[in-house]
């Protein structure tokens, strides 16, 4: 004999937030939601890995093959460069996934329907996503980025050339590469916010960051000079990662104008997936 | 309470929801019925601000859903038991619910017992039943211990415990004073569960009203008889004023007299009858009988 009614009234006080704080509370919603899957680890731990995979290769190639480099191929050995290049270059990849999916999973599993039904003010959700996202990508873009500089300086330490936070434009470059990193995820967060499509969003942030500036080069010199700067993808990664100006190709920003120019395009992705999150049926 | 007034909802040409006006009030299970795409799900859609109308408004408890601040504590809603992350534990999944309404983590513990999920809150629900789905659904629902709550389907896919518990459930959610909106094919269960009735037919309304009316909205109350002279009862029935028709086998169908009626009369006549009985019209028949034009997709009839 089963009994004929279910008490559903709660037990425990279900507290009724008078002065409503919603963004706080979606935050951390939003954050329990990201370290809730496995996915978000596995592109953790696979961006971590190939930076310092790219790390270990470069630097302790070029440490192997000091002895029989010409003194001008010494002079233009960038050692920072050459230990966290691979962070912006291979991390880019990962995190344009992870960012991508980072909105689209939402959608592809129609969990979206849940999220927006139980906080239905679709900025402050959109915004809290944002941020946590945000957050994340920073921590991973610094980790990997400082990780990778250590590990390099210490591979390259056999050919005495190994640089320190301390040189000028060495801090600068390890910053840059991890800022890099976050916004780069969130370029490709807004490309998921536009499209709500895994495949869709990724197919548009690496043609963005990668066929476009190869198309731009089929453009008349002229023409091409005046564009280059301009692209999101492209020439960025070796600008913002060198430290002794030597390997910059012409026709580019500063480091910190390159990194503006790419977070520009960002801003205005992140604003238009947000009007389309807040507008359209979900 | 739930009140649409003339909510339209267009795709492209053609209109899901057209001009849709009704009130859902407390204390009462209202089942939500209609053939396939007369746009139930969509009105449900457009009560949670899923979907914007294209005209006309619903609010509930006198607010529009968007505007809720901490909308579980009002409205609790199950609308896909699908519309969860597969890699997500069930504990994770209504705890990041939970945590956009300020709802403490005890209270999970609390509806993972209720709906008796405690044994798997730590299994990702990729690897859940369609009915233990739709029992995490249902633990949304009632994080927030919300006076309204609303179903879509949502004893699909369960074995017969599982309705059966569905069925208290919202009797119990009804009898509390809460407001219960509940769409469900499955007419019997339906006649078990609801009070009321919001019947809709190619997005509009069929009907508003209570479980009885609508049923007696149908072809009314017939008598079934058999008897050896079919001709004589034929005969007395019309001239009493009521109307009969074959029905299956050898048995006639009397409608427009009662029971006591057709007995009274063949009585009287001297006709010898082997069968009396008044059949129910059951709320199928009535609903059948009611959104005949209104069904988009019928099946063919066999050759």
């Amino acid at each position: 004999m089963t009994s004929l009614s279910i008490d559903t009234r709660a037990e425990s006080q279900v507290p009724r937030p008078s002065r409503a704080v919603p963004f706080g509370r979606t935050l951390r919603s939003e954050f329990t939601k990201i370290r809730s899957v496995r996915s978000t680890y596995w592109s953790m731990a696979m961006l971590v890995a190939v930076s310092l995979a790219w790390c270990i290769a470069f630097c302790a190639g070029e440490a192997s093959r000091w002895a029989h480099l010409s003194a001008q191929d010494r002079a233009g050995f960038d050692a920072t460069q050459a230990s966290i290049v691979g962070v912006a270059l291979l991390g880019q990849l990962v995190i344009a996934v992870l960012g991508t999916l980072a909105i689209t999973s939402e959608y592809s599993t129609g969990m979206i329907r849940t999220s927006l039904t139980v906080m239905p003010r679709r900025p402050v959700m959109f915004g809290a996503k944002a941020a946590t996202f945000a957050g994340i990508s920073l921590v991973l873009g610094f980790g990997a980025s400082f990780a990778s500089f250590f590990l390099g300086q210490r591979l390259l330490a056999s050919t005495h050339q190994g640089a320190t936070l301390g040189q000028p434009e060495v801090l600068r470059a390890v910053v840059a590469a991890a800022l890099f990193v976050a916004v780069c995820g969130l370029f490709a967060f807004g490309l998921g916010a536009i499209l709500r499509s895994t495949a869709g969003g990724l197919t548009a942030a690496f043609g963005l960051l990668f066929l476009v500036p190869q198309l731009a080069k089929a453009l008349p010199g002229a023409w091409y000079a005046d564009v280059v700067r301009w692209l999101p993808g492209g020439d960025v990664i070796p600008v913002i990662t060198s430290t002794v100006g030597l390997n910059n190709p012409p026709h580019l920003f500063s480091a910190w104008g390159e990194l503006a120019v790419f977070a520009g395009y960002t801003v205005i992705l992140l604003a238009a997936g947000a009007v389309a999150f807040s507008r359209r049926d979900a | 309470m739930i009140e649409a007034r003339g909510l339209v909802k267009r795709y492209g040409g053609t209109a899901a929801v057209n001009d849709l006006s009704f009130t859902i009030r407390p204390g009462q299970v209202t089942g939500f019925l209609g053939p396939n795409g007369a746009g139930k799900t969509t009105t449900m859609r457009l009560i949670l601000g899923l979907d914007h109308p294209s005209a006309g408004a619903v609010t509930v408890n006198g607010r529009p859903y968007a505007q809720l601040a901490s909308p579980m504590h009002v409205v609790g809603a199950l609308l896909d038991a699908g519309a969860v992350h597969g890699g997500r534990t069930a504990g994770s999944h209504l705890l990041c619910l939970a945590q956009t309404n300020g709802i403490a983590r005890s209270r999970v513990d609390e509806v993972l017992g209720l709906t008796g999920l405690t044994s798997v809150a730590g299994k990702r629900t990729k690897g859940f039943s369609l009915g233990m789905r739709q029992r995490l659904g249902i633990a949304a629902a009632l994080l927030g211990d919300p006076q309204v709550l609303m179903f879509d389907e949502p004893v699909n896919g369960l074995d017969p415990e599982g309705i059966r518990w569905i069925r208290t459930l919202m009797r119990s959610l009804a009898a509390e004073g809460r407001t219960v909106l509940v769409s469900s094919h499955l007419m019997s269960e339906m006649e078990y569960t609801a009070d009321h009735l919001l019947v809709i037919g190619r997005g509009r309304l069929i009907a508003d009203c209570g479980m009885a009316e609508f049923i007696a909205r149908g072809s009314g109350q017939a008598v079934q008889v058999r008897t050896p002279q079919p001709d004589e009862l034929t005969q007395a029935v019309t001239a009493a004023g009521g109307t009969i028709a074959p029905a299956d086998d050898s048995y006639l169908e009397v409608r427009g007299l009662t029971e006591e009626q057709v007995s009274d009369l063949a009585f009287a006549h001297g006709i010898r009858l082997y069968h009396l009985a008044a059949t129910r019209v059951s709320l199928e028949h009535a609903f059948m009988e009611l959104t005949a034009d209104s069904v988009d997709y019928r099946a063919g009839q066999p050759a």
